[in-house]
């Protein structure tokens, strides 16, 4: 039998022997495992990106009893879009009667970073590994939205070419969290695409989701391995209300 | 770009020993290794690993737990901005924290819109407000003549109200940076800026993208402003782009209203967290409808009818 040595480093090791959480089953578009998985987002505004992402959050932080996954998620909001009376919102609808104590434990789980400019960003990235070093329940991170700080950072010698500017910033993003084997999700908006780039090509993204409306008809497409699938969705008060497959 | 200076690093001679081999900012600090800052700073591996996770903790943005923010955003009240039909329309008021966008085409009454909330704010909160005018065209004389016919405040009570209100009139996308900038120490204000294109239509046409770089600045602080408890609404004007060539089918009527695109567009789109689009009603001038165009939490499209007299908005 040959063995092959393997080396890893302290952090490696801890994280092997750590139980960090397994998101499977996040969404209807995400059913399986996502471990280390880019998920990229694409959409225009008021199509329900923010809400599925707020959707996430809430099936990550409720616990195992209430069908949840009971993983902490770390959530960058460079938008400024998220709005935590819709998370409470769904958390507890998907709790049904929730009391003050169970909510709190949810809520907990959350952390969010408000980030304003482009440097402060790439050493929060660094912070984000210290952070999730200590913090082993932390299953999942979003990123909202990518191109929230282009245009300020194109006139300081910032990178032009969008495509490129989006893959810089996941990379760096990656190359902090690749010991946590811990699934990426990312929004950009419709527009922020080069001209005649061709975004399925993106090999450090594993999928893709595009968000789209019509009227009052929501569609969601994912996009794995040049497969695609369309759902059909629809909005209400309560959040998003079932996913339907469709076919187009 | 985050410069070094001395209270992130040491002292003044290690920072120079750094600024000689240009590292400059924290990023590059961060980015070279270890063993290559040991010989540079002359400081020991376990002295530079503890250096850059201080710095790491020092620059980076605040970790804030979901619970606090709920705490807080549960305290945080909201304002209501005394005309029925919007409050009803926006679930209460305008919510502390947030963006607002009043867009329409031009006389549509986004200026009075904001006269009559802002009135209102100061009377039932005694808040100051902070109105930044970019067309110079506040006009103290309307306020006034609302403040008569409504309220028949006498002129000592008048005073005391326009008192309250800040104007700062600015007239380029830089003095407007400056200004923000200068709100940043301000607690809890309610900030209202009429106009926001008049200032970026000089750079449209220009083939370069100075335009939105600054307007990325504004966001930038705007955000900012937002999260440290401001209530932010902004105008936006709202064109038609005329198209001769494209032929107008029966249900060209309706679709009149959503002809019109706010000036600063795609761009901008992104920043407001909840959008209202102004339109005048067709042949009755004096009304004015409100529709949802973007928001988390009320239903898009959703709308309501005010009308604009001499007692301003109601």
């Amino acid at each position: 039998m040959d063995f092959k040595p393997q080396a890893e480093s302290g952090l490696q090791l801890l994280e092997r022997l750590l139980a960090r959480p397994v998101i499977k089953n996040l969404t209807p578009l995400l059913p399986d495992e996502l471990t280390s998985e880019t998920i990229e987002i694409i959409g225009n505004t008021s199509t329900g990106k923010t809400l599925f992402l707020t959707e996430c959050i809430a099936k990550c932080v409720t616990p195992k009893i209430s069908n949840g996954l009971d993983a902490g998620v770390v959530y960058i909001d460079l938008d400024g879009q998220f709005d935590i009376t819709k998370l409470v919102k769904i958390i507890q609808r998907l709790l049904k009667n929730a009391d003050e104590e169970l909510l709190k434990s949810c809520l907990a789980k959350l952390t969010l970073i408000n980030c304003y400019d482009s440097p402060t960003l790439y050493v929060t990235f660094q912070r984000l590994k210290l952070f999730l070093t200590e913090q082993s329940q932390v299953g999942l991170v979003i990123l909202d939205s990518v191109s929230a700080n282009y245009w300020q950072d194109s006139i300081s010698r910032g990178e032009r070419y969008m495509d490129t500017y989006v893959e810089k910033m996941i990379s760096s993003l990656k190359l902090c969290l690749e010991d946590f084997k811990v699934p990426i999700i990312f929004t950009r908006q419709s527009y922020f695409q080069s001209k005649h780039g061709d975004t399925s090509s993106l090999d450090y993204i594993n999928r893709t989701i595009l968000f789209q409306r019509l009227d009052s008809d929501y569609y969601a497409t994912v996009t794995r391995k040049n497969v695609d699938i369309c759902y059909k969705f629809n909005i209400n008060s309560q959040g998003i209300i079932e996913f339907n497959q469709h076919q187009s | 770009m985050i410069r070094l200076k001395v209270p992130i690093i040491p002292n003044e001679s290690i920072l120079n020993n750094l600024l000689e081999k240009n590292i400059c900012t924290v990023n590059d600090f961060l980015q070279k290794k270890t063993s290559d800052l040991q010989n540079i700073c002359n400081l020991q591996c376990k002295q530079i690993t503890k250096l850059k996770d201080d710095i790491i903790v020092e620059c980076s943005s605040p970790f804030i737990n979901g619970y606090t923010i709920y705490i807080d955003r549960s305290s945080s009240n909201i304002i209501q901005t005394g005309i029925l039909k919007l409050d009803n329309l926006l679930g209460g008021g305008l919510f502390t924290r947030q963006i607002y966008e009043f867009c329409g085409p031009s006389a549509c009454g986004k200026t009075q819109l904001t006269y009559s909330i802002l009135l209102n704010i100061i009377i039932s909160t005694k808040e100051d407000i902070i109105y930044i005018d970019t067309k110079n065209k506040f006009s103290v004389t309307r306020i006034k003549q609302i403040l008569k016919k409504k309220y028949e405040f006498t002129n000592q009570e008048i005073n005391s109200i326009l008192r309250k209100v800040h104007v700062y009139s600015v007239f380029d996308l830089y003095s407007l940076i400056t200004c923000l900038y200068s709100l940043k120490e301000k607690s809890k204000p309610v900030i209202f800026i009429d106009s926001l294109p008049a200032l970026y239509l000089s750079f449209v046409c220009v083939n370069n993208n100075d335009g939105l770089c600054y307007m990325n600045h504004i966001c930038s602080v705007l955000k900012y402003l937002s999260k440290q408890n401001a209530t932010i609404i902004v105008t936006n004007l709202a064109i038609k782009h005329s198209n001769f060539t494209k032929k107008r089918n029966a249900n060209s009527i309706n679709q009149e209203q959503f002809d019109f695109k706010p000036t600063i567009g795609k761009y901008w789109i992104h920043i407001p967290n909840t959008r209202l689009m102004l339109t005048t009603e067709i042949n009755r001038e004096q009304k004015m409808c409100i529709t949802i165009g973007k928001s988390v939490h009320i239903p898009i499209n959703e709308k309501c009818i005010l009308n604009i007299d001499d007692c301003g908005v109601l």
